[in-house]
């Protein structure tokens, strides 16, 4: 039965992904001054009419906008993303160069997020209206409050420049070697038993993981505290203390469990956001991933490459979303559908 | 078996300090069912729950002993304490909907006390159930299904609380307080959340559970009449106070303290000639705002100067039958 609603979300997603597709595609064609011919010639000093008319169609950019559209996601379907006009490669193979590297910080800022929240939350929650209560609530209003670009930046003041802790930028030094196998750099060093690349890698994954996790860890610890009042006043907490359990397990086991409920479709859809909204932490902490990949292609109208990000960002939403019902399905016993 | 002497247990608030558990003294002996009866409020659950050491915040137990089996309650250490919960004095609520937790199987919830309290490493259950403990385990819970009466407890065991209905539910706590074979079963109103029909079958469980294991049995109960048929020795409560106590029969043929016979009169009955119940007047009073003497003068026709005055004392009516009033006669 599980399997059957989970199959059912994945066929609602395709519609999805198929509009945004489409959405996409017009946006591009409908930006003003974006004539892709015009743009690749602009540095290329003179060229002649025929040079264009080939690059045209090249491009398909002769036909009319349906058979384009068309061309466009056939093109998806296969997994072909378009040719950037500037750097002259797939856009495929462009994003997934860079693809590891988001993730991965995504991943980080995931666990950092974790991390931070769950404990905080559930302290709060069983020492309501206490010492530490009241200052991680604090610290949590701020956290909410704070841009990630402007974290990102005192992070890089605080921990890097005036204490040297940690490093501000990039992904690993050249000076240190890495085999690249998947791309992950954390799973790479470990696969080639490289612990000096480890360490290197993770002290640089640090500062933005916190960058881009610290709203998320303060959005989250705040639920899971007030999820958590609220299942400690329930009655099946009484009976877990009547039946002799210790207080750890009590709410370790029987409130926390409930508590989560709520709690894990926010976390998985953060994943999403994390993967999709890092376009400025990545900026700032010249991480070579996906949003600076995006960032630098918008500067440059780079249209397909783009158009390309868009998708896979989108793509990247749909699936936490999915994931998100997926493991709400597996945490709540009540939905059986 | 259990003897609670000048129990007190209050709760500071905003509006002044209540008393929920004011002064309580009760006996109960090995096998024997107390009722335990009062309206809404006036502090029969926070005795039960003083008894197992739960009051909620911000209660606090000020006074008194709770003598069990031999030693006070009240100087244990928390890891004696749990010790004690669910596996020497087990406790049955008020509502199954939400009092089992909603994310585990009912099985798993049946076999945690057994596990924590380590029953299946016991020479006696390892005997009966064999050594291997998950299997040892999976069996005495089934055994403890079958024995509260849900039907098919090998589908039942893997199925989660809202696949049960409320009579099931209900039987499934009992089964989890059961699960240890306790000395002591304390019930608070386990009856109020389910049909009339249900609450017949349960009561008879219960009564099975006390005749086939000997457990002694507090029913706290709003319903004298399901505590005058069920009941040994009925004590009546009101706003943190008991009032009256003795054996069924005596409070209810010779009801002696006015709010004992006011709840009697509110019963309605299909026997004899047809008349209109008569409530009590008034309310239940704000236990924050109590005064001194008896707490039933305000709503009493019989109450004098003296009732509002000092303490009410006991006076004994027959052997094992008292009543704190002064209108005795």
């Amino acid at each position: 039965m599980k399997l059957a609603r989970i199959l059912e979300r994945i066929l609602v997603s395709i519609p999805i992904m198929l509009g945004i597709a489409i959405i996409v595609f017009l946006f591009m064609r409908l930006t003003p001054g974006a004539d892709p011919v015009d743009l690749m010639m602009g540095e290329a000093g003179h060229v002649s009419e025929q040079e264009m008319e080939a690059l045209r169609q090249e491009f398909h950019l002769d036909k009319p906008i349906h058979i384009q559209l068309y061309h466009f996601l056939s093109g998806c379907l296969r997994g072909d993303l378009g040719t950037s006009y500037i750097k002259r490669k797939p856009v495929t193979t462009l994003i997934l160069e860079c693809l590891p590297a988001t993730i991965e910080l995504a991943l980080g800022a995931l666990f950092i997020a974790l991390l931070i929240s769950v404990p905080i939350g559930i302290i709060s929650a069983v020492k309501q209206y206490s010492f530490i209560d009241r200052a991680s609530m604090t610290a949590a209003f701020f956290g909410i409050s704070m841009p990630p670009f402007w974290l990102g930046i005192i992070l890089i003041i605080v921990f890097s420049a005036s204490l040297g802790l940690f490093p501000s930028h990039g992904r690993l030094p050249f000076t240190v070697g890495l085999e690249t196998i998947t791309g992950f750099y954390v799973l790479d060093s470990i696969l080639t038993r490289n612990w000096a690349a480890l360490a290197s890698t993770l002290q640089h994954l640090f500062l933005p993981s916190l960058a881009l996790g610290a709203a998320t860890a303060a959005t989250v610890a705040r639920m899971i505290r007030s999820s958590m009042l609220e299942v400690l006043r329930q009655d099946y907490i009484v009976l877990a203390r009547a039946k002799g359990l210790t207080e750890y397990r009590v709410i370790v086991k029987h409130a926390l469990r409930n508590a989560l409920i709520p709690t894990v479709t926010i976390v998985a859809l953060q994943l999403g956001v994390f993967l999709g909204g890092n376009m400025i932490v990545e900026t700032v902490f010249g991480w070579p991933g996906l949003g600076r990949l995006v960032v630098d292609a918008i500067q440059r109208r780079d249209f397909p490459l783009v158009q390309g990000a868009v998708i896979i960002y989108a793509f990247t939403f749909v699936m936490a979303n999915l994931l998100a019902d997926i493991i709400y399905t597996f945490v709540n016993p009540k939905i059986e559908l | 078996m259990l003897k609670i002497e000048n129990l007190s247990t209050h709760f500071p608030t905003e509006r002044g300090l209540v008393k929920a558990v004011n002064n309580v003294s009760l006996s109960l002996g090995r096998g024997e069912i107390l009722g335990l009866v009062g309206e809404s409020g006036c502090g029969k659950s926070m005795t039960l729950l003083s008894i197992l050491r739960l009051v909620p915040f911000p209660g606090k137990i000020v006074g008194g002993k709770i003598i069990f089996n031999g030693s006070d309650i009240l100087q244990k250490s928390p890891a004696e304490m749990r010790r004690i919960r669910g596996k020497e004095i087990a406790m049955i609520f008020q509502d199954p909907m939400t009092t089992l937790n909603p994310v585990f199987k009912v099985g798993e919830q049946i076999g945690e006390a057994l596990r924590i309290h380590g029953l299946m490493e016991e020479k006696a259950f390892r005997l009966k159930y064999g050594s291997n403990k998950r299997h040892a385990e999976k069996k005495r819970v089934l055994e403890l299904m079958e024995e509260v009466g849900i039907p098919s407890p090998e589908v039942r065991y893997q199925e989660y609380p809202h696949q049960f209905s409320g009579g099931m539910q209900q039987r499934a706590l009992i089964a989890i307080a059961l699960s240890c074979n306790p000395k002591l079963l304390l019930a608070d109103e386990p009856t109020t959340a389910l049909d009339v029909t249900i609450q017949a079958q349960i009561l008879a469980l219960l009564e099975q559970i006390n005749r086939e294991h000997g457990t002694s049995i507090i029913l706290v109960t709003h319903d004298l009449g399901v505590a005058a048929e069920f009941c040994h020795r009925i004590a009546v409560m009101y706003a943190g106070i008991l009032v009256e106590e003795g054996p069924t029969e005596a409070v209810i043929e010779r009801p002696c303290h006015p709010y004992t016979r006011g709840l009697l009169r509110s019963i309605p009955r299909i026997t004899g000639e047809r008349k209109r119940i008569e409530p009590i007047p008034g309310n239940v009073p704000d236990l924050a705002g109590l005064g001194e003497g008896c707490p039933f003068a305000p709503r009493c026709h019989l109450a004098r100067a003296a009732c509002r005055r000092n303490d009410i004392p006991w006076q004994q009516i027959a052997a094992n039958h008292k009543v704190r009033c002064l209108n005795v006669t």
